[in-house]
């Protein structure tokens, strides 16, 4: 193939894209990833303030009826050091075993790039404290404040939730139904732990959430903690998300993946009967050659559907929940910490707060790495429906510089908004109580450096579309809790992966085809010792 | 991989360097002199990018390199921003017997401060010293002393060993000291380099060391600056925050499911 000739053009370098350029690389197969921005990761991109501020002031001028980020707004001034930030627009931790570790792991990505383990996972509760939750049994046997009798049931439905749940009695006929009620009226949990299981634990969005697929998230959780530490969660160094889909296009690059950023694409011409079965043209601006490719992989926000060409639209393979289709986001940049909560878990599992030791404990420590959960209502002015999830992440992440920390809120809607609220309105009693948990309260609420806030639409799938086309639509990405995104988008990208290479196979046999799927990551090559210096 | 018993407690610190430079200058080379001390006469131009990593020993402490070596022939230069964003030092080499590389060098130079870590500690080698040396018997790789005083006349001719058929010396295009001069200016280490007999570029790399804020590197990654800050004790806790994900998995399985 001459060097403007590809097997497989992708384009956008969102995680899902670069999990599948990288995989069809290793599989030997010619590819070119495109993407229009200069920045890699495209939806899940890491940015620095700068470009962060650069990309709210593009939402902002492009906020149509269609788009899939609205209401985008900003502070005027970005803080100094701009380039010793890395903010990520799709913040995520990562289960300790899962699709995204394995993949992480099997496609050597894991060697570039560095992880970390969460701190802490904390609730907030009614009387504006914190407090952590618990991720192991140990943690409740622990606890003091709970009740004999509401340590008893609480094992059980954990003991029930970490095994083989599928098919016993207490589930039969439950599957559906919304997961709060199924723990209060199974196993008579109180309400406290209703909520601290729902929603810090098994990361629902809503109380609507089905029973089936937040129990099995819940086991997964509960199973990833202890691989590589008391916490089941980790978080990529750099800005995570984005740092991470750039870890699998440098493994793309090493497999002799081409890449071409910064460069719009002009137009994509599909070809008819080229003798050497390239299916379609693809012009760039300021880029003299016309790329040839048998197969295009994209989506919509990557590159409009060009006239002529019926596309494929694969599906999510899983979804969190589907009554949510928007997200409201928050990202403030903080010079001063926000305090964790005693070390004693679990004091909000108990019914009454035994708030008289509070003034004893020793002063609260700076949050660095962590996750703090709203329960639906426990914010005045806040959702009654959905819960917010809080993500800090600091300088032990390397994503801020020493004493600056980044604070993620994600809000998950699933009505649509009045016309005059924006995302900023949304969003303000929780910032407000968020800024109000300064390790230093005598000193008052601490002011953000600088804030962001937008909505966040998650696209539909295609209608007009058919199986046996030569250019395929990633799945649209789904509205889904940070705990969960990167998994999702690794099992959507071997879907991807797999139906790139039925349609490749036809394409263009190979010798070696035969009729098993190669494997999503071939085995890696043995690794040669350290040797010393 | 196998070491997994030292894993995270392992008291190395990683260290992301990115090599830069036009294309054939020997970026490769001067890599696989310093991870595997070889030298191959026809290497081969590089796809992509390669990964590769080498421990270094600096008085008590172990850095570990992890070297991404770029391919002076990409055409889009699309690749490069991403290896040098998060790298704590940069290698940038030119060819001292093709000046146009030297300016390829700069101009990397240049983006290098403007786009990447402002803290990044960036170091230049002129490449192919050997080409331009009068005889094959310099296999002693401790360079300076004598070379900064040869630096003076580049054009001199050696008094001894004469060269061996060519004149080697009228190969060269780039002068050390220009070289030396402008790293100078631009705060860079500098070095000449031989990928072929090994010369100077085990320095490159302890030099880069030497003046790697490691103690910075290790606050910010090993514990976590704020809680330590705290003088909480129990802050102690959790110090070993970060995971190495290729510890062999198994190993603590079973450990605590909950
Ligand atoms: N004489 C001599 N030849 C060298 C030296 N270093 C590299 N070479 C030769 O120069 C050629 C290019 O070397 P590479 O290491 O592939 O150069 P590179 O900079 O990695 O090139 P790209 O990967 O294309 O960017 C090879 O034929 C090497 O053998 C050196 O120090 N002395
Ligand atoms: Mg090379």
């Amino acid at each position: 193939m001459e060097e403007s000739q590809f097997d497989v053009v992708v384009i956008g370098t969102g995680l899902l894209e670069s999990i599948t350029a990288s995989a069809l690389s290793k599989a030997g197969y010619k590819v070119a990833h495109i993407d229009q921005n200069s920045y890699y990761g495209a939806e899940e991109a890491t940015l620095s303030l700068d470009e962060l501020a650069q990309w709210i002031d593009k939402q902002q001028s492009s906020d149509t009826q269609n788009s899939r980020f609205k209401h985008a707004k900003r502070s005027d001034t970005v803080p100094k050091q701009s380039r010793q930030y890395a903010v990520c627009l799709q913040p995520s931790i990562i289960p300790s075993i899962g699709p995204m570790i394995s993949s992480l792991v099997a496609s050597g990505v894991a060697k570039y790039s560095g992880f970390r383990l969460l701190d802490c996972l904390t609730i907030y509760n009614k009387t504006g404290s914190i407090a952590n939750v618990p991720s192991s049994k140990e943690d409740i046997f622990k606890s003091k404040e709970i009740s004999l009798l509401d340590k008893r049931r609480l094992m059980r439905f954990l003991t029930f939730a970490s095994g083989e749940f599928e098919g016993k009695q207490e589930l039969e006929g439950k599957e559906d139904l919304p997961f709060p009620e199924f723990l209060s009226t199974g196993f008579s949990l109180n309400e406290n732990i209703c909520s601290v299981i729902s929603y810090a634990l098994a990361f629902c969005l809503s109380p609507d959430d089905a029973t089936l697929p937040a129990l099995k998230r819940l086991r997964h959780y509960l199973r990833s903690s202890g691989r590589y530490g008391p916490s089941p969660f980790l978080i990529g160094h750099y800005g995570g998300t984005g740092d991470i889909a750039q870890g699998f296009c440098r493994a793309s690059a090493v497999s002799g993946g081409v890449y071409i950023l910064g460069r719009d694409i002009t137009g994509i011409a599909p070809i008819s009967s080229d003798p050497n079965g390239f299916n379609y043209a693809i012009t760039l601006s300021d880029f003299p050659d016309t790329i040839s490719t048998r197969l295009v992989i994209t989506s919509p926000s990557n590159s409009p559907l060009p006239v002529g060409v019926t596309p494929r639209q694969l599906s999510r393979t899983s979804a969190q929940v589907s009554n949510i289709h928007c997200m409201a986001r928050g990202i403030l940049i903080l010079d001063r910490p926000l305090a964790s909560p005693p070390q004693e878990p679990l004091s909000d599992f108990a019914e009454t707060a035994g708030d008289v030791d509070e003034n004893q404990t020793s002063p609260p420590l700076a949050i660095d790495t962590g996750i703090l959960v709203f329960p639906p209502g426990s914010v005045q002015g806040g959702s009654s429906k959905h819960p917010v999830t809080v993500l800090v992440t600091g300088e032990g992440s390397l994503s801020t510089p020493k004493g600056k920390w980044i604070v993620y809120i994600g809000c998950p809607l699933s009505e649509d908004l009045e016309d005059s609220t924006t995302a900023e309105d949304v969003l303000k009693p929780y910032v407000d109580a968020i800024l109000s948990l300064s390790t230093n309260p005598s000193s008052g609420p601490i002011d953000p450096l600088f804030s962001v806030s937008y909505l966040e639409y998650s696209p539909q799938e295609l209608t007009n579309t058919t199986n046996e086309s030569t250019y395929i639509i990633v799945p649209p990405p789904a509205i889904a809790s940070l705990a969960d995104i990167c998994d999702e988008l690794t099992v959507d990208a071997e879907a991807t992966f797999k139906a790139a290479i039925q349609v490749l196979r036809q394409l263009s046999p190979r010798e070696n085809d035969d009729d098993e799927y190669p494997p999503f990551w071939p085995p890696l090559p043995v690794e040669e010792e350290d040797n010393e210096w | 991989m196998s070491d997994s018993a030292s894993g995270s407690a392992d008291k190395s610190v990683q260290v992301k360097l990115v090599l830069l430079g036009e294309a054939a200058v020997g970026k490769s080379s001067v890599v696989l002199r310093f991870v595997s001390n070889e030298f191959q006469a026809n290497k081969e131009p590089t796809i992509g990018a390669a990964f590769l990593t080498q421990k270094c020993r600096l008085e008590d402490r172990i850095l570990r390199y992890e070297i991404w070596d770029t391919a002076g022939q990409e055409r889009f230069h699309s690749l490069a921003p991403m290896y040098y964003r998060n790298a704590q030092a940069a290698v940038v080499v030119y060819d001292v017997t093709k000046a146009s590389s030297l300016e390829k060098a700069k101009s990397w130079v240049k983006e290098l401060q403007r786009q990447a870590n402002p803290n990044i500690v960036i170091a230049l080698a002129g490449n192919k010293i050997d080409l331009v040396q009068p005889s094959a018997s310099s296999s002693s790789s401790t360079s300076s002393p004598e070379s900064e005083d040869e630096a003076d006349d580049a054009t001199a001719t050696p008094d001894e060993a004469p060269p061996t058929g060519t004149e080697p010396e009228s190969l060269r295009q780039v002068p050390r000291e220009e070289a030396q001069a402008y790293a100078t200016e631009a705060g860079l280490l500098f070095f000449e380099t031989s990928a072929k007999t090994g010369e100077g570029v085990v320095e490159i790399f302890t030099e880069i060391a030497k003046k790697i804020p490691i103690e910075h590197i290790l606050a910010a990654t090993r514990g976590n600056g704020a809680r330590s800050a705290s003088g909480n004790p129990r802050a102690e806790g959790s110090q070993q925050s970060n995971v190495n994900l290729n510890e062999d998995p198994n190993k603590s399985k079973d450990a605590c499911n909950c």
